[in-house]
């Protein structure tokens, strides 16, 4: 029957991809190690697959012996699709690995590693046209694989034991000479600690966890949903100011800033005009109170001459419950924090003509980040940019001496 | 479109396409069995008429049936909400042919809903299937999370 030739058309496929993927991402961790977690995911799902999807598609082929083979053929169809999709998303994931600086990746898990309860995170980074957004491996492959409300593979699920994050970084963001923007990834990794440790959800147990749902929820008008994810979006806002101070806000101004984030809000964010004032409020606290004061002048430039827009309508508990989230992230990157503030007595004058100097500075990524200003022309310049990537592989290396106890 | 956004989608075009695909079997495993066969039509039906009601519901608007189930909301809101008239008398249709046949199976009624009437119920399904491919492009979308197309193979 057709529908067998199908079935054997897919099985097929699913065996000369894993001959071309895996060959793929083995090549990419081979020159990284991070990459060796997608390797294992990728062998993970071709097992998966190989071992279900037989007899998923022979139970779906019965339909056509019930006379309808419209039916059978556009589930496995869908089922098709999915497969295809998720092992493109793997391979497209090992080939963007050229593009993406590892100092990168020491951002990402230096931040994560602030965070003492968080378990180990297997986080991927992986280029997108412009957005840059988390994704968690189970909820999308989970979202493919679907019929109704049932999964079409359960067996893929259940072999996915733990959450899996993939960070698209929009390409502008990738480079090195762009590394001065880079802070912008802490907000995506309080999103990870988030769906993790769930700070905010404990305050708002009436909205789901999954954010697929959430943003379901969202968009069907729920207004709690709306509310939650909102405050969601304030506080990964706010822990990353916590993290890298003005380093994150001007890179949210200068990557993000748009009128029309004011006037044509998303369901899902907060007006951009609300999130500047979170982002000043969170530097004055902090002890940033001229960055604050220049943040609030853009504030006040870029809504000249329109007409103040109306209350955003957040969650009841949200000035106490980004209190309580502020709390928790300071713990995590307090050291930092401090180590900034302590050079901005003083010392800050010289560390940032030793980085318009091109010399070698000796910080912590956020401290570094927390110091170089969105005002200051030569921080734009890509040479500093690629400067700032060196910094942090030598606090790569720096931090891998102590740790393996080599002094001098 | 962001993955998310497309994500989104996708689940709303697999929760909302579990309404017809369910009852399109259910009747054709009632229709070509016989005895206690037909018996395993009854989930299948039961999963239809219970999809068909949370969509009337909103159809409806009403609140509840999306925090129930928010994709299947959004989808049957942007697929039928523009002829939400038309798309109720035909899932209340669906829902009374297929609760009699539920009955039928169950004992409590004698008679099954007539050959005819399946029949048209079936058809009526296939439209809604029809216009849930057509409004929410499954395949595209997918493959715009990637930023591939592949056709696959397909059955012609």
């Amino acid at each position: 029957m057709a529908l067998d030739a199908e079935k054997d058309r897919i099985l097929r496929f699913v065996l000369t991809e894993k001959d071309r993927v895996l060959p793929i991402i083995d090549r990419a961790a081979s020159d990284r190690s991070q990459i060796a977690l997608l390797a294992e995911l990728a062998r993970t799902i071709f097992s998966a697959l190989e071992n279900s999807l037989e007899q998923k598609i022979h139970e779906i082929v019965q339909l056509e012996a019930a006379a309808l083979p419209d039916v059978a053929s556009e589930k496995i169809q869908g089922l098709f699709t999915a497969v295809q999709i998720s092992i493109a998303w793997l391979a497209s994931a090992a080939e963007d690995q050229a593009n993406i600086p590892r100092e990168l990746y020491r951002l990402v898990e230096w931040y994560l590693s602030r965070c003492p309860e968080l378990p180990t995170q297997s986080v991927i980074l992986r280029l997108s046209p412009s957005e840059l957004s988390t994704t968690e491996f189970g909820e999308f492959s989970g979202a493919l694989f679907k019929h109704g409300s049932t999964s079409l593979l359960p067996e893929l699920e259940a072999a996915i034991s733990k959450p899996f994050y993939f960070i698209q970084i929009p390409t502008f963001l990738a480079p090195e000479s762009a590394s001065i923007d880079w802070p912008l990834i802490f907000h995506e990794c309080c999103h990870i600690i988030e769906h993790t440790l769930n700070h905010i959800g404990k305050q708002l147990p009436q909205v789901p966890r999954s954010w697929t749902e959430l943003n379901a929820q969202v968009k069907a008008g729920i207004p709690e949903a709306q509310q939650a994810l909102k405050l969601e979006e304030l506080a990964c806002d706010y822990a990353a100011v916590q993290a890298s101070g003005p380093g994150y806000a001007w890179s949210f101004v200068r990557r993000f800033s748009a009128i029309c984030g004011v006037f044509q809000p998303t369901q899902s964010h907060p007006r951009f005009d609300v999130r500047l004032e979170c982002l000043r409020e969170s530097m004055a606290k902090n002890g940033f109170t001229d960055e604050a004061e220049l943040l609030q002048k853009h504030l006040e430039d870029m809504l000249e001459g329109y007409a103040a827009p109306g209350p955003e309508i957040l969650h009841a508990h949200s000035t106490k419950t980004l209190e309580l989230y502020a709390a928790s992230m300071t713990a995590y990157t307090k050291a930092s924090f401090d180590t900034a503030i302590a050079l901005t007595g003083g010392s800050v004058a010289s560390l940032r003509r030793d980085l318009r100097d091109l010399r070698p500075v000796l910080l912590d990524p956020a401290a570094l980040f927390s110091l170089t200003s969105f005002f200051e022309p030569a921080f734009g310049d890509p040479i500093v940019g690629e400067l700032l990537a060196d910094m942090v592989r030598l606090e790569r290396i720096q931090s891998d001496f102590l740790r393996l106890g080599l002094y001098g | 479109m962001p993955v998310a956004d497309a994500l989104s989608r996708v689940e709303e075009y697999n929760a909302a396409i579990a309404l017809p695909h369910d009852g399109l079997i259910g009747i054709s495993v009632f229709t070509r069995q016989s005895g206690e066969g037909r018996r395993a039509a009854a989930p299948l039906l039961r999963s239809c008429v219970k999809l068909s009601e949370l969509a009337l519901r909103a159809l409806a608007e009403e609140m509840n049936a999306a925090r129930e189930d928010p994709h299947f909301y959004n989808a049957v809101r942007s697929i039928f909400g523009q002829r939400s008239d038309a798309y109720t008398g035909i899932l209340k249709e669906a829902v009374s042919t297929l609760r009699q046949t539920l009955s039928y199976l169950d004992g409590n009624d004698n008679e099954a809903p007539s050959p005819e009437l399946l029949k048209g119920t079936a058809e009526q399904l296939r439209g809604l299937a029809t216009r849930i491919k057509e409004e929410i492009p499954r395949d595209a979308l997918m493959a715009s999370i990637v930023g591939t197309t592949y056709s696959g193979p397909r059955l012609r």
